[in-house]
């Protein structure tokens, strides 16, 4: 039983001000923390809510812009915010240690990956002579069950996976045994089914040497696999802290209430129509796309093919490097596929050149993946909503009509037409994208990842938009996402993708509750939270939270 | 690292082969070089005795070959002006040259890569602002009126340089600082913008959450890293100095090999003018290949690809 009594870890009443012209006066308020002795303490939040500030505290090591209003950070009877360097570099490292988020980026590209995890040694463990921290090293990368230890050794950051690189971080935070582990959203850069082995890597290293876990998240699945006690923190505040099964079965404030049902589930909401004989408007037949690099061709996308018809949606599901961005760029001519055809409407997408091309190109159009990267930040709304249409032919007056009416119809309104994307949050950004692409009247969108970014309220949100205008536009949506929980909430088709070949396919319901490819009932397995069933809030009270939250 | 030096090599040949054939065509682009060679009062039967004895007619390939195969030997023809050897001329100049483009870029490196790093750890701090005035300074400043500047101060006022020349190594400081001073800035800024984006990278957070000591994150962590862009300019500026430091060893009468160019230019000295354009390109082509080289030991992802 973990000691409630006697922490190891305790922030009390942590305070951080955030720079003066910032839109929050504390990145951290009032924050108070207990973390005991083998216990996984999740800390949830959506993005900019401090809990990322809050960790950095806790190994003293806040941005610059940021100051240190009030607080103490108690481990080991000692207060952390008011040791001096050279005593938390013996702390750093050796009795509280970190992972982060981009495991890719937090290992130095330029040094061997042994020599980054035997410098943990030689700055805290010196009874560990130089000849053994090979040997040290090597063992410790085999506890991580990495494969082949001694090649990763000698091996540089960018010549193993991303799942393997957070391994070796990880073996680094635990190379001497610390007392506490700060995970900081370790898995959110990670494919599924490699974020259920790091899951259960951190949740076993925890038997073992009896540590107390800070773990961040956004995603309440994670949580529900792997938490003891949760702490939820909304605009540098905790709302609310408790036992797992507190939070996630009866939440008290409303913000968390909030939260627990934006998290999607692995549940069917769509049944198609299986005997309909209308014409399609999108038929892909034996599609292929071969990258040739020079030295050897990959071959990306395998004989894709399946036909959608009006108002239908295709779930495109698979992990990185699976060749479902393949296709989608494939199906809207960003890359020319290698062989095969595109029919969109009867017409032979792929056959099309110069003026006919152009004017075909509004049939089929493309919502991104990153809302801060898709829209030129020097252009108004209301120009690149309206250039489409412009570069069709469509009169000026009736295309600003058309964009009003648009911006409207994702919940923007008249008044964002003249301001440029940074005025928007990451959410409206997206509806923005989809105001554009739907400009254009296609029968086919295209969303790749177009959710993957935002924060889960914002997602359900988004994803709730996409579903009603997709009932008064009829389009057909391609639905490209990672997450089966995701494609579970628009889909009324999914198709499993795996080394380019879509390996399953059939209407949303088949392919979850009786998959047929091993590697889907692989996926399915390593969704988190998926032996959770959260209560789900009314919608209609679900609306008034909001409303009262944003009043607020 | 071997196969990549290799086809870097490679590459490195090729470039020097299109631009020996570049540096050869000059020879027929300004007008028949046999007409020019004739002289205005020669008859038809002149020129046509001096094309066959130069070989100008045979066909063109078969010219370059020669004139390829004569520039690897060090034959680079004569000079109209001084009528020696073009590559004796060279050679003569090149010592000059050479020390004031080594000791120009180291000082140019010494001074602007520590500035870039200290206003990079303190941005907005003091420091950062001095550097950032320095090089603002560095890039306005015409080179000849600084150079002008310092002669009136360090010469004629204080009298402890010399004024011009090239005998003694006194005669170098002034031409040195001049030279380096005017690359300076981009070097700095570019080592300050490469170290503030270094800095704020995953890696070196992991680092200081390792308990690294401050001075062990900045030099060994961060500044490898940071360091990549700056080899590949400092490269193409090194090799500006050695081509291009027409006006300060102009100022400073110091016969380098760019103080010959200028002359040769104006005295339509052809052949001289060929054989520097091919020297120049070939500290170009050299220089880029060894800032390759050091880039790839620098960043194991050049080498392993």
């Amino acid at each position: 039983m973990p000691s409630a009594d006697h922490p190891i870890l305790e922030i009390i009443d942590l305070t951080i001000t955030l720079p003066i012209r910032a839109d929050r006066t504390y990145a951290v308020e009032n924050v108070s923390l207990k973390i005991n002795r083998g216990e996984i303490m999740c800390v949830v939040g959506e993005s900019g809510s401090g809990k990322s500030v809050m960790t950095s505290a806790v190994l003293n090591d806040i941005a610059s812009t940021l100051t240190l209003q009030s607080g103490q950070i108690l481990f080991d009877g000692k207060d952390v915010l008011k040791l001096s360097q050279k005593e938390l570099n013996k702390l750093r490292g050796a009795r509280i240690s970190m992972i982060y988020q981009e495991p890719m980026a937090a290992l130095n590209p330029s040094i061997k990956i042994g020599k980054q995890v035997e410098e943990v040694f030689s700055l805290h463990r010196p009874e560990i002579s130089a000849s053994q921290r090979r040997v040290e090293t090597i063992k410790l990368l085999e506890q991580m069950k990495l494969p082949t230890p001694e090649r990763i050794y000698a091996s540089y950051p960018h010549q193993v996976s991303g799942g393997q690189c957070q391994r070796i971080v990880i073996a680094m935070a635990l190379a001497c045994k610390p007392d506490i582990l700060i995970a900081d959203e370790p898995t959110t850069a990670l494919d599924v089914t490699t974020q259920a082995e790091i899951l259960r890597l951190i949740q076993d290293l925890k038997e073992v040497y009896d540590n107390g876990t800070i773990f961040i998240t956004h995603d309440f699945g994670i949580v529900a696999d792997i938490a003891d006690r949760v702490a939820v923190m909304c605009k540098g505040k905790i709302i609310e802290q408790g036992s797992k099964e507190e939070i996630l079965m009866s939440p008290k404030e409303p913000y968390t209430k909030l939260l627990v049902d934006a998290m999607p589930l692995l549940k069917t909401t769509r049944t198609p129509v299986l005997d309909r004989d209308d014409a399609p408007v999108l038929e892909v037949n034996s599609l292929h796309k071969i990258y040739d690099t020079g030295s050897k061709e990959v071959h990306a996308l395998k004989d894709a093919n399946f036909l959608l018809r009006k108002g239908e949606t295709l779930g495109v599901v698979g992990e990185s490097g699976s060749g479902k961005s393949t296709l989608a760029k494939t199906l809207i001519r960003l890359a020319e596929p290698t062989s095969g055809s595109i029919m969109i409407n009867h017409q032979d997408f792929l056959a099309l050149s110069g003026e006919d091309l152009v004017k075909a190109r509004k049939n089929i159009q493309m919502i991104f993946q990153d809302p801060f990267g898709s829209l030129n930040p020097s252009q108004t709304v209301g120009y690149m909503v309206t250039r489409g249409l412009l570069l069709q032919g469509v009169p000026a007056a009736e295309a600003h009509q058309r964009a009003v009416e648009l911006l409207t119809q994702v919940g923007l309104g008249e008044q964002s037409l003249h301001r440029k994307p940074i005025n928007f949050s990451g959410g409206q950004r997206q509806r923005i994208g989809i105001a554009r692409a739907l400009s254009m009247g296609p029968d086919v969108l295209v969303a790749d990842e177009s959710v993957s970014a935002l924060d889960l309220s914002v997602q359900k949100q988004v994803l709730k938009l996409m579903n009603d205008l997709q009932k008064s536009y009829e389009m057909a949506i391609i639905f490209i996402t990672h997450d089966l929980r995701v494609a579970a909430q628009i889909s009324d088709y999914i198709t499993v993708m795996e080394k380019g070949i879509m390996v399953e396919f059939g209407s949303a319901e088949q392919v979850f509750n009786n998959p047929k490819h091993d590697y889907t009932k692989k996926l399915l397995n390593a969704a988190p939270g998926r032996n959770w069933n959260p209560p789900r809030l009314d919608p209609k009270e679900a609306a008034r939270i909001v409303r009262e939250l944003e009043e607020f | 690292m071997i196969a990549y030096a290799f086809k870097r090599s490679i590459l490195a040949i090729l470039v020097a082969l299109t631009v020996s054939m570049i540096s050869f065509s000059l020879l027929y682009i300004s007008s028949d070089p046999a007409i020019a060679m004739a002289g205005e009062t020669a008859s038809d039967a002149d020129i046509e005795a001096i094309r066959q004895l130069y070989g100008f007619d045979r066909p063109i390939v078969v010219q370059y070959l020669d004139w390829l195969k004569k520039a690897i030997s060090g034959d680079l023809g004569k000079s109209y002006y001084f009528r020696t050897d073009v590559s004796h001329l060279i050679a003569e100049r090149l010592p000059t040259t050479m020390t004031l483009g080594l000791c120009a870029i180291i000082f140019a490196i010494g001074l602007a890569v520590p500035l870039g790093v200290a206003s990079a750890i303190r941005p907005n701090s003091i420091i950062d602002r001095v550097a950032l005035f320095l090089s603002v300074m560095g890039q306005a400043l015409p080179s000849f009126w600084f150079a002008l500047i310092l002669i009136v101060l360090f010469s004629v006022n204080l009298r402890w340089l010399p004024v011009s020349g090239s005998d003694t190594w006194l005669h170098f400081v002034m031409p040195t600082i001049v030279l380096g001073y005017y690359a300076a800035p981009a070097i700095m800024r570019l080592t300050r913008t490469g170290m503030l984006e270094v800095l704020s990278t995953d890696y070196i957070r992991t680092a200081r959450a390792k308990g690294l000591r401050p001075p062990v994150v900045l030099f060994k962590h961060a500044l490898r890293n940071a360091i990549i862009p700056v080899v590949s300019l400092a490269a193409v500026q090194f090799g500006f100095m050695l081509g291009g430091s027409i006006v300060v060893e102009t100022i400073f009468a110091l016969h380098g090999a760019g103080f010959l160019a200028w002359e040769s230019i104006t005295r339509n000295d052809l052949p001289t003018v060929q054989g520097l354009i091919l020297a120049f390109s070939l500290f170009y082509i050299i220089l880029t290949l060894i800032a390759d080289l050091i880039n790839a030991w620098l960043d194991p992802r050049i080498r392993i690809s």
